[in-house]
């Protein structure tokens, strides 16, 4: 009976996610621009993409931005989830503001941010000379700095999300915990470290991974804002697999890629799960 | 059961009626909004003198054009006729109709079109697309920005160094940002720039075996363009360009006094209100003259459905009618038929004498089936490297010079 009433989500999800997983895995074997029948080419694609240069670099980028961006956002979240739990005027506004970014559609946000980020007449680089920088970057169209900006709009959309679940996992601590807390005399620094962090602990858990799993499936912001570039310099796994599915119609090379990521993924949220009896106390 | 088979005949034949009175042919192209109404045109015309075949239109920005047309083709399905550029890449993937069976059986008249043109449009001596037009570049200036920096107009003797020096006057600055930049060129047009410095990007540009950017020639030409940009500091960064809009949408709102575009310009700038002109491409410093040969074609798709009617509106939009219409646009292009003389007495465009004399300096851009993998994967983010400021060209073109010769000895 239980069966049949998960039947049809469980219909849906073989059929559209399990099978797609299951057909690029076979795909990832095979050399096949979609217009000519595939051909098995065994372990090829994955040999030729730890040769591929642009794949190193491509995974590097990656790396860089999971590593920065996700951190900043769960602290900035965690932080901005503490200051919003108080009593304080105008919260809820605030709460909707941070919130905002996370509803609005990325690809209008990317587009208006890499006007901000114009090195000619953009706004940012307008504030950074009326304080006084002679040499502002010049964002997107360096190599060096298109990568930071894609981390601070990433940042910038994805931080209400954490903030949140953080508020969600703030109002789940019980009170009394709290003023038993503060017959033993513990306040702020402390109260913060040994009370509320280990009992936000599951919710951290839960925003780190979701965190980590969407970090690395960064496309929209790199697709609108640089389109990969300057010289590959934001090029991330996801837009190489597109790039090389989509554009060079290599669909083999491109599921090998998008195998490698499942497993970097499956490999990080493994790890996590294992970790978690060290750090994460529920109730 | 009488009954139930009436009803089901009627239904039918209520479906059936529509498509046996009409033949559906769909057509797909891109352009902006100045550059539709020859397309829009020949639609019309078509339909009108044909009433039994209904034209449906696709059309999208260039942009967004070729990842629904691969979409499509990929899955067996895309229009019937389509507008269409890096021939040899869909051919090679068996998307474009052979048509020299088509050409030999109805007559088509090839004879009128430029042969070296051609060859962009063939694979393996196979032709699959007709081309329309000649992507021919010319300098627009804009006149009032040259009187007011007190520049003497562009002459047909410019050679790259008076370019440079009017480009440098041209330019204004407003408190460190940059409100009018001397010259706006295109990010796709740097080959021809390489070869007016008397360099080649391949030793052959439809059968390339060797990669001959890194030459001195080519570096040269390169550099002086990455100059421009960041230490002249004269022409936007093509990052900013896009952002900006373009060329046109740069020249129309006063923010460049030169851009170096096509006959497709001539449309937008036509409300421009400010007096602008147009003046033959520089030429390098040793004096040699070059422009862009040949340009985007129409081509059938192998799996239309009506191939016959599919040729005749094919044959109708690439020949003498379709020809007529796109050269006396408003934004129109030299055309590509200019051995037919119904074609040639069209092109009345402004500025036509510049446009023709320019068009006969034109040669041929690469176009080979690996050509968009180069570029894409070599090519684009080693120039990114030198247009950014952030490399030589001799670096970093110096550094794809394996992979390039690599992909092309695949």
């Amino acid at each position: 009976m239980a069966w049949l009433f998960l039947l049809p989500s469980l219909v849906l999800f073989l059929l559209f996610t399990g099978l797609p997983v299951v057909a690029a895995l076979v795909i990832s074997f095979t050399q096949w621009d979609l217009f000519n029948p595939p051909q098995f080419v065994g372990l090829q694609n994955y040999t030729s993409l730890f040769n591929d240069r642009i794949f190193g670099q491509v995974m590097g980028n990656t790396g860089l931005y999971v590593l920065a961006s996700v951190p900043i956002q769960i602290v900035l979240g965690l932080l901005f989830a503490l200051g919003l739990n108080r009593v304080i005027h105008g919260k809820t506004v605030l709460r909707i503001a941070y919130f905002l970014p996370v509803v609005t559609s990325t690809i209008a946000a990317a587009l208006v941010w890499s006007w901000l980020f114009n090195t000619n007449f953009g706004v940012v680089n307008a504030l950074l000379s009326a304080v006084g920088i002679a040499e502002p970057p010049k964002w997107l169209s360096s190599s060096k700095w298109a990568m930071p900006a894609v981390i601070i709009v990433s940042v910038w959309q994805n931080l209400g999300n954490g903030m949140v679940l953080f508020l969600a996992g703030l109002q789940n601590i019980r009170q009394d915990v709290y003023d038993a807390a503060a017959l033993d005399a513990a306040r702020g620094w402390k109260r913060l470290w040994f009370i509320t962090l280990p009992l936000l602990s599951p919710t951290t858990f839960f925003v780190l991974i979701i965190t980590l799993i969407g970090s690395f499936q960064v496309f929209e912001l790199v697709f609108i804002m640089t389109n990969a570039g300057p010289a590959n310099a934001t090029n991330t796994l996801v837009f190489y697999i597109y790039q090389n599915g989509f554009q060079f119609y290599q669909m083999g090379y491109a599921s090998a890629a998008a195998m490698i990521l499942f497993a970097i993924v499956l490999f990080i949220t493994l790890v996590q799960y294992r970790l978690q009896n060290r750090w994460v106390h529920y109730g | 059961m009488n009954k139930l088979l009436l009803v089901t005949t009627a239904l039918a034949l209520a479906f059936a009626a529509p498509a046996m009175a009409e033949t559906k042919v769909s057509f797909a192209y891109w352009g902006d909004p100045a550059e539709l109404p020859p397309f829009e045109k020949i639609v019309a015309d078509y339909e009108a003198a044909n009433p039994d075949v209904k034209i449906e239109v696709q059309h999208a920005p260039w942009s967004g054009y070729f990842t629904r047309l691969d979409a499509q083709l990929a899955a067996g399905a895309g229009p019937d006729v389509f507008f269409i550029t890096n021939v040899p890449t869909y051919a090679a993937r068996g998307q474009l109709e052979p048509l020299d069976k088509w050409i030999a059986d109805k007559g088509f008249p090839i004879d009128q079109f430029n042969p070296e043109a051609l060859l962009i449009h063939q694979l393996d001596d196979v032709l699959y697309s007709v081309p329309r037009d000649n992507d021919t570049n010319v300098l627009y200036y804009n006149k009032a920005a040259f009187d007011e920096a007190g520049v003497a107009y562009p002459t047909a003797d410019w050679d790259w160094a008076a370019l440079r020096d009017a480009a440098i006057k041209l330019t204004v600055t407003d408190g460190g940002r940059i409100t009018r930049y001397g010259l706006a060129i295109e990010k796709n047009n740097w080959s021809n720039w390489v070869r007016q410095n008397g360099g080649t990007t391949f030793d052959h540009p439809t059968r390339p075996t060797k990669f001959t950017l890194d030459e001195p020639k080519g570096l040269e030409a390169i550099q002086f363009i990455g100059d421009l940009i960041n230490v002249d500091k004269v022409t936007p960064n093509f990052t900013e360009l896009d952002q900006a809009g373009g060329t046109g949408q740069l020249f129309s709102s006063q923010q460049a006094a030169i851009v170096f575009a096509n006959a497709a310009r001539l449309g937008t700038f036509a409300d421009a209100d400010f007096e602008w002109a147009v003046a033959p491409l520089p030429k390098g410093p040793t004096g040699i003259r070059s422009n862009s040969l040949g340009g985007a074609g129409f081509g059938i798709n192998p799996n239309a459905k009506d191939k016959e009617a599919a040729w005749n509106f094919f044959a109708y939009l690439a020949g003498e009618p379709g020809q007529v219409v796109f050269a006396s646009a408003n934004a129109s292009a030299v055309p590509a038929q200019i051995g037919n003389a119904a074609v040639k007495a069209a092109f009345k465009a402004p500025f036509a004498d510049v446009f023709l004399s320019e068009a006969a300096n034109g040669k041929l851009n690469a176009s080979f089936p690996k050509y968009v993998d180069i570029t894409n994967l070599y090519l684009q983010p080693a120039l990114d490297l030198v247009w950014n400021g952030e490399a030589t060209a001799k670096d970093a073109i110096g550094g794809i010079v394996a992979d390039v010769t690599a992909k092309l000895a695949e």
